[in-house]
């Protein structure tokens, strides 16, 4: 946000050079009527649609819509924009904010009273899989659940609060999460051994990262990127193991070497 | 402690000091001086745990080496300063029913329920020209005193009340459950509260106010060795002795004390005789002098009182912190009859008891199960109501409206057959039933229990 970009900005900008990547699913009713208003105000849409920067002259509709499928219709030149930060953070809260998209609560954290009114929320809307469940029982047994520990909703349904697996179970999912990570999937297969002696600081970094990345023997607490500097640094022509990596102080103890030889050799 | 100089105090505040900070400086901090929190025992601008929220004072006598200035943990008091004008020039006025006043109310509110605050019992709002203290018992935040227009002849006594409630914090939290309209699951509600409220350690004691001794009966009770009726006439009489316990036949085949209850006597129906009506000295404020020996032995004491608005039903909201109001989603007298006691029966005993309470809590729907349909025409006579009595009831309705959005959830308890059968067996429902028991669980933390 600042003097020389147009992030925060109200910008007026060429309809051609908004792209979409979402739709708008209104009648043909309310556009037509929608762009008939906008054109009634001399091509003035009050309301912005909200767009990110691509690259120059480039953007892309990441909310509202709804009122570039008008502005389309009422073919405007040029229609007013706001330009916001284009991480995926600020273009949830604007897509929550412009209502197309349902916030979502941690469940592992959530109060009761959120939880609650979730619930009421999720039951009252129309065609809602979850009718018929009481959410002021299911409120108390999932308040009450050890929340922190799920990696799933699949707990739910042993609470007893009519909650069951399937359609009930997965409409949770449409306003809650859970912050405990997933249960990872299974690593894909380890890179081929190669010697580390003859090894590349890039290679050696990449077989670093595979450890690293799906957690094995407790790589994800060592830094690849100094790890690989260290070992591609060290003098290794007199090593006659990969023992003496436990002495680099790269966080690589003796515990982890038999991990270690699972990507390398000698 | 030299005594606090107030009439120097006052004068030298504007009448119009738009500055916050000045307030707190000249007013605030002598006042908490004077209500016995030295420095080390207040803390400005103090963090609730609830976003970026600060509270202008926090409050706690200092226990042994635990400093409140620096640990910073478990406050008893806050206080949220207000100035006495805006930085325009217009003023900011606290006077009951103003939408400042209502916005400050709200503020000590939130305060008091957040994280960091849960310790804290009192709290007042204050701009130097009002003042009002709060208690906060579980969920709820009541006045515990009136709003006071502060003057140089009755700061002192301000101070003096404020002092005396904070340093003797009653423990019970008292209920009544009244509607003008009858049917509406008085009793019921009652008896499965208190159960409920049992289960969750806390200590209950109930009062049959209702000549019908509807209570006493299902809960197969019989006057204790002093009767409340022969309490209200005869000053002698030690109320204590009023008390029985209900204590029914557990899973192992021995009683199990639940809670005490205070029965109603058949005589009370005397009292509709003005000679014997005449013989109560201070009438419909009397049972509240009588339940004052409880406030400091029980957590909630609830009365079941009659559905009109006579003698024991005057008595009781007299004697009440709070009035829970069940109502019928299908009987739209039920939701008429509850404005008429939050609007016009309500603020009359307010004015007479003229300490702040009590205090009317939000409808509740007690009964059947609500269709679609069925919720759409009571929502609209609920507006129609609001639009007869004025906004002001919006709260009272619907609860979780906030600024800008009405959120129109009411809190409902569904009816199950074995409520209905538990009073044959004389046993709260909640006791025989799980479903019951979490609708009641649900009940209580949305009103009363923190956490």
């Amino acid at each position: 946000m600042g003097k020389f970009d147009d992030i925060g900005k109200l910008m007026y900008l060429p309809l051609e050079e908004i792209k979409t990547d979402g739709q708008s699913y209104e009648s043909d009713f309310i556009i037509s009527a929608a762009a008939e208003a906008v054109l009634q105000a001399g091509g003035r849409n009050w309301i912005p649609i909200i767009v990110k920067e691509i690259s120059d002259n480039n953007y892309l509709v990441v909310s509202n819509y709804f009122i570039y499928a008008v502005a389309q219709k009422a073919e405007l030149e040029r229609v007013w924009c706001i330009v916001i930060e284009s991480d995926e953070k600020s273009i949830e809260q604007a897509k929550i904010l412009a209502r197309e998209t349902i916030p979502k609560v941690n469940l592992s954290v959530a109060t009761r009273e959120t939880i609650l009114a979730a619930l009421r929320y999720l039951i009252s809307e129309p065609g809602s899989a979850l009718k018929g469940v009481d959410p002021v029982i299911a409120a108390n047994k999932i308040s009450e659940a050890k929340r922190e520990t799920w990696s799933n909703f699949n707990p739910i349904t042993t609470l007893r609060c009519g909650i069951t697996k399937g359609k009930k179970l997965d409409a949770l999912s449409k306003v809650f999460f859970l912050s405990q990570p997933k249960p990872s999937e299974p690593p894909p297969p380890a890179p081929e051994i190669i010697s580390i002696k003859r090894a590349s600081r890039d290679e050696i970094f990449s077989h670093l990262s595979y450890l690293s990345k799906y957690k094995i023997g407790g790589f994800e607490a060592i830094d690849p990127d100094q790890a690989a500097d260290v070992i591609f640094t060290a003098s290794k022509s007199k090593w006659k193991s990969l023992n003496p990596i436990s002495k680099l102080e790269c966080g690589i103890d003796t515990a982890k070497i038999k991990t270690l030889k699972t990507v390398f050799s000698l | 402690m030299p005594l606090t100089n107030w009439s120097d105090i006052l004068d030298k505040i504007l009448p119009d000091e738009c500055v916050e900070q000045v307030i707190c400086n000249q007013f605030v901090e002598p006042l908490l001086e004077a209500l016995g929190f030295n420095a080390q025992e207040r803390r400005p601008q103090f963090k609730t745990g609830n976003g970026a929220d600060k509270v202008d004072f926090a409050v706690r006598y200092n226990k042994d080496s635990d400093i409140f200035s620096k640990s910073q943990i478990n406050p008893y008091l806050l206080v949220e300063v207000k100035a006495r004008a805006t930085g325009a020039g217009n003023k900011i006025n606290l006077a009951e029913g103003t939408p400042q006043y209502l916005a400050a109310r709200q503020q000590i509110k939130k305060y008091l329920l957040a994280p960091k605050c849960q310790t804290a019992q009192w709290g007042i709002i204050t701009n130097g020209v009002h003042i009002q203290l709060f208690r906060r018992h579980g969920r709820i935040v009541i006045p515990a005193t009136n709003n006071e227009i502060i003057k140089k002849d009755n700061i002192t006594d301000i101070v003096t009340q404020i002092k005396n409630l904070i340093e003797n914090p009653p423990k019970a939290l008292t209920i009544s459950v009244y509607n003008n309209k009858g049917g509406v699951g008085k009793t019921t509600t009652t008896i499965n509260l208190a159960a409920i409220l049992k289960k969750q350690q806390k200590k209950v004691l109930l009062v049959d106010f209702d000549s019908q001794r509807d209570l006493t009966k299902s809960l197969k009770l019989e006057v204790g060795s002093v009767s409340l009726f022969d309490c209200l006439t005869d000053k002698n009489l030690d109320v204590r002795r009023s008390i029985v316990p209900f204590s029914p036949i557990g899973k192992k085949g021995k009683p199990v004390h639940l809670f005490d209850v205070i029965p109603s006597d058949i005589r009370m129906e005397q009292l509709t005789d003005n000679n014997v009506t005449a013989t109560i000295q201070k009438g419909s404020a009397r049972l509240r002098d009588l339940l004052k020996n409880f406030v400091y032995d029980y957590d909630y004491i609830i009365i079941d009182c009659p559905t009109q608005w006579i003698f024991f039903s005057q008595s009781s909201i007299y004697a009440s912190d709070v009035v829970l109001i069940p109502t019928k989603h299908n009987g739209s007298t039920s939701l008429y009859n509850a404005a008429r006691v939050i609007k016009d029966f309500i603020p009359e005993v307010k004015k007479a008891r003229n300490d702040g309470g009590p205090m009317a809590l939000s409808i509740f729907f007690n009964g059947e199960k609500i269709t679609d349909p069925q919720l759409k025409v009571t929502n609209a006579e609920i507006e129609k109501i609001i639009k007869e009595y004025g906004i002001n009831l919006l709260p009272y309705y619907w609860p979780k409206a906030t600024p800008g959005n009405v959120d129109k959830t009411i809190f409902s308890i569904p009816s199950y057959a074995t409520v209905a059968n538990a009073a044959f067996s004389h046993v709260p429902a909640v006791l025989l039933n799980s479903t019951v028991e979490q609708h009641y669980l649900g009940f209580a933390k949305e009103y009363f229990l923190y956490g």
